[in-house]
Order: C-alpha cells, then sequence, then structure tokens
C-alpha cells in the first residue's frame, strides 16, 4: 500500500519528517514508518532543554512487534515535546504529520535542514524500499 | 532467511495490503490494516485467519487409536466420533514435543493438527513412533495426498455462525447450529468439501476452523470474506492471532510450552489435557509425572495497569512489592481496551492470585546505565510497571 507523504515536510532515510516552522523545527515519524510499525503502544520522549546532534537518537517508538529509534533530523536543543503520546501514542498511527508530531527542535544551524531529503527524494526512497519489503 | 515458505494464500494476503514476515518457516501476514482493529472484530463480529501453514496430519487404520493414544497424553480411547481434543505430544524425558489437535472425523480415521514451526520434527517424531501400529500416517498438505488434501482456514468470533451457515445448504446449516464445542462435521461449503470444527485459538466459544483442499482454500477464503462483510468479517493476521490468543490465556509453543523456560502442562493450568489414568501408557509419563510432582512454578496472566508503558516480551522479569524476582514473562501483547496484557510463570511461593499487584521490567535492547547519587536530569532508569493479576483465563459468555 503506498504510504502519504507530506510534500510540505522533508524526510530522513530512517523515516524521520522534518518542517520549518518559525524559526523551529517540528519532527515525527512518516506515515510509511508508522505503518510499518503498526499500532504503536509505546513513546519514548527527550527532555525538554536536551540537545543533540543530527542523527543521533532522541526517542524511541515501540509497538508489540517492534522497536525503533527516532533520529534527530538536524542538531539543536528539544524547546518542546508531544507529551500526550505518552499515554496516547496510536495518535502517531492515525496523524503521523500532524497531531503525531514529537519534537520541536531550535536548530544550531537551519541550513542543516537543506541536507535532508525533499518530498520526491523521499517517495523515490519508499518505492525502492516498498518493491523489496512487498 | 532460507526458503520461506508460502500458503495458496499468499498472494491474496499481498492484495489486501497485508504486512508479510516470517514465522515458523513461512511468510505469513502479520496484520492487514491494523493489528488492533482486527482483535477487536474477533471479540465483535469476526475474524478470518490463514491457519494453513499450520501442519496437517492423517492417521488412519484399526490401529490409529491405539497409536495416537500411544504418542499422545489425552485420552483418544474416549474421543467420540464427531469430536476433537487437544493434546501434548511429549518425549521419553517428559519434554514437550509440541501441542496437537485430535479430530476423530470417521471411526478409524483422525486429523492431526501440529505447530507450523515443528511440522518436521513431529512428522519424523510420528513416523518413528507409527511402525510398531497397525495404521498410516500422511501428511495432508503434500501434494501426494491426493483429494484428501487439507489445509486449515479458522474463522473465529460471534458472527462466524451465521456467515458459514450463508454458505450452506439443506439441512447443513441447523447441523452446524447444534455442532458443540470441538465437535467436526463434514459438509459442502459454498461447495467446496470440508471439514468443520468448532475449535479455535481466540478464546471464542463460536469459532470455527475449517479444513479444505489447498486448491480450493483461496475460492474459500474469498467466498467467506464476502459472505462475512456486511457482519463486520475482517481478515486477521498473525499479530491478532497472537494478541487474542494471550488475552484468553492459551499457551504457544515456545513461549508457554517448551521454550527457554522448558513449560510443560502442569506449569500452565492444562494437566487436565495430560491423562495420567487413561488405560494406555504414552510416552513419557513417567518422566512427566516426576517432574510434576517437583513442580514450583505456575503460569498467570496480568495486565499492566496504564497504558502507553513499554511493551513486555518473553524473559522480562516479574517483581514483587520489594522488588525481588519471582517470575518471568511469557508473552505479551494489547488486549481489546488497548492495555497490555500477558502472561507469566511464577513462584508458587509468591502467594500470587488473581488481583495481586505485581511490578513487571520491559527490558529495553538497550539498558540504561543504572543511577548513581545526583544523577543529572534527563538520566533514564528502568521502571518496573505496575500491573495486575488476572483470572488465569478470559471470561467469556458462552
Amino acid at each position: 500500500m503506498a504510504s502519504k507523504i507530506d510534500p510540505s515536510a522533508r524526510y530522513l532515510k530512517t523515516h524521520e519528517w522534518a518542517r520549518i516552522e518559525g524559526d523551529e523545527i517540528v519532527c515525527g515519524i512518516s506515515d510509511h514508518a508508522q505503518s510499518a510499525m503498526n499500532d504503536l503502544v509505546y513513546v519514548e520522549l527527550p527532555r525538554v532543554g536536551a540537545t543533540y546532534k543530527a542523527g543521533e537518537a532522541f526517542g524511541v517508538v515501540e509497538s508489540v512487534k517492534a522497536a525503533s529509534d527516532v533520529y534527530m533530523p538536524v542538531s539543536g536543543t528539544i524547546t518542546a515535546v508531544n507529551t500526550q503520546l505518552e499515554s496516547k501514542p496510536e495518535i502517531i498511527n492515525q496523524d503521523p504529520y500532524q497531531g503525531g508530531w514529537m519534537i520541536r527542535i531550535k536548530p544550531d544551524d537551519m541550513a542543516e535542514f537543506n541536507n535532508l531529503l525533499d518530498a520526491d527524494a523521499y517517495a523515490q526512497l519508499l518505492n525502492e524500499t516498498e518493491d523489496t519489503e512487498d | 532467511m532460507t526458503n520461506l515458505k508460502r500458503t495458496a494464500l499468499f498472494e491474496t494476503h499481498r492484495q489486501l495490503g497485508a504486512r508479510i514476515a516470517p514465522f515458523g518457516g513461512w511468510e505469513m501476514p502479520l496484520w492487514y490494516a491494523s493489528a488492533r482493529e482486527e482483535h477487536l472484530a474477533v471479540r465483535t463480529a469476526a475474524g478470518l485467519f490463514d491457519v494453513s501453514h499450520m501442519g496437517v496430519l492423517d492417521v488412519r487404520g484399526p490401529e490409529a487409536c491405539a497409536f495416537l493414544d500411544h504418542v499422545g497424553t489425552n485420552d483418544v480411547s474416549k474421543l467420540a466420533v464427531g469430536r476433537s481434543h487437544y493434546s501434548y505430544l511429549l518425549d521419553e524425558r517428559g519434554d514437550v514435543v509440541d501441542d496437537i489437535m485430535v479430530y476423530r472425523v470417521e471411526p478409524e480415521r483422525y486429523v492431526v493438527v501440529v505447530n507450523a514451526a515443528n511440522n518436521d520434527k513431529d512428522w519424523d517424531w510420528l513416523r518413528a513412533q507409527a511402525s510398531r501400529f497397525r495404521c498410516v500416517l500422511r501428511d495432508l498438505r503434500d501434494p501426494a495426498s491426493g483429494a484428501d488434501r487439507r489445509v486449515d482456514l479458522a474463522l473465529q468470533g460471534p458472527r462466524s455462525l451465521e456467515i458459514l451457515q450463508r454458505l450452506m445448504r439443506d439441512a447443513q446449516p441447523s447441523m452446524l447450529a447444534d455442532l458443540p464445542y470441538t465437535g467436526v462435521l463434514r459438509a459442502s461449503l459454498a461447495g467446496h468439501d470440508v471439514f468443520i470444527s468448532r475449535t479455535g485459538y481466540t478464546g471464542e466459544r463460536i469459532a470455527y476452523e475449517i479444513f479444505v483442499h489447498p486448491d480450493e482454500s483461496v475460492a474459500l477464503w474469498q467466498a467467506l470474506l464476502d459472505a462475512g462483510r456486511d457482519l463486520g468479517l475482517k481478515p486477521c493476521g498473525l499479530a491478532a492471532r497472537d494478541s487474542l490468543r494471550i488475552e484468553a490465556g492459551l499457551p504457544l509453543y515456545g513461549h508457554e510450552l517448551a521454550g527457554p523456560l522448558n513449560l510443560a502442562p502442569y506449569h500452565i493450568g492444562f494437566d487436565n489435557f495430560v491423562k495420567v489414568g487413561k488405560a494406555a501408557d504414552f510416552i513419557g509419563k513417567a518422566a512427566y509425572l516426576e517432574r510434576a510432582a517437583r513442580n514450583t512454578a505456575k503460569l498467570i496472566r496480568f495486565r499492566m495497569n496504564e497504558k502507553g508503558v513499554r511493551p513486555s516480551k518473553l524473559g522480562d522479569p516479574v517483581l514483587d512489592k520489594r522488588g525481588r524476582v519471582i517470575g518471568t514473562v511469557t508473552s505479551c501483547a494489547p488486549d481489546g481496551e488497548g492495555y497490555l496484557l500477558g502472561m507469566a510463570l511464577v513462584e508458587q511461593t509468591a502467594g500470587v492470585e488473581e488481583g495481586s499487584a505485581i511490578y513487571i521490567i520491559a527490558l529495553p535492547e538497550r539498558l540504561p546505565e543504572p543511577l548513581k547519587p545526583f544523577a543529572p536530569m534527563g538520566s533514564r532508569a528502568l521502571m518496573p510497571e505496575p500491573s495486575t493479576v488476572l483470572s488465569r483465563f478470559l471470561s467469556r459468555k458462552a
């Protein structure tokens, strides 16, 4: 089944999405990622104020059949986390690009955002992986 | 992944959008859209499972009963024609080789269903024992079995009777309605020659397994889905099969039977399927009795008190309120309400009963550093999750 892609977001090869909102970056996991995990039952979020490098794991999502680290799209400081997900991880399954956001980041260097895959490149990546997976 | 097998329904699952994964040597659907919705469909309407990866054997002949009584723990001599029972194969040490279903379909003919992952091991084991008895053992999934070939589909849940009746004619719908739990009958279902048994692995009382020729399994699967669509029937994958059997308190080979804890029926409250008083001696009986007498552990069902906590799995420790390890988790999955529900082996001396508070540490893949005084904010510790012991089995209205 084809996964939904938010055209306004950019992506990591590890299936996180990131969007610029003001001078911050919002991040979550893609529709493909939530669908591959299926019903999520556990989300581990970072502490507000924590700093991470791009590509570093900031959190964990778990379904019964799988656990996966979630990686930082850019280097920066966590300014907000979606604590609603801790009691309702299924929001990520239902609405991965809006209600299922995981963290807001104050980036060290906004230019790092341009290193991420754009929607077309991510769609291409999914085509390749979904062909081999299914 | 070496030579994964596929059931005849593999392409059908793909077309339905299933997530496919290896299981017991087979590529099987894990779920179609949502494992949780599939779980709920079985509890409230009906679910259709491809279990044609399960081994289906056939034993016939004048000593078929004596043979099965020799290798199996349940009393086959008491099994009436048109009924089935659950049983175990034990080895001489009393270890569980497999848990099986035995269906007496004719006076001198039995169908035996075994776990997919154990099929080859069971076949070799049974064949070695069968040579001493006047009976013929056949693999009903082998093309050599011709028109007798059969694979298993499971239709489970409160609307499953009505769905089957829609595909039956003449007196058969009322015969099916009268079929008692564990009963088995031969019928024509949507024109296919099948055995239908009122059995299953979900804890549902209105629940059936259908044994159909593999070449007809795709057509029958489609006919069942079409017949049940307006009643809420959903195709269900292995994830829902697992969460349903865990919620029901039923064992899975490798978790609650055999496996790393080497569990036996006496651990899990299933010793009533081991008929130590039956007329026939069976393999492993003496060792089984000796080990059962020394047993100090029992299986419990538990539920985690809060949602959104880390899922537990086989091997996780169970603690009492003082932090002492009193047991080990064997299985865990979300129940119909989204709480994590599981089973665990606990010491009998821990005094754990229905309603007891226990604590489970779901060990992550990477263990955090142990906490030290003045631990920095944001560091993490392992959190024992408060959980409550449930009744041993899910109580279902008949």
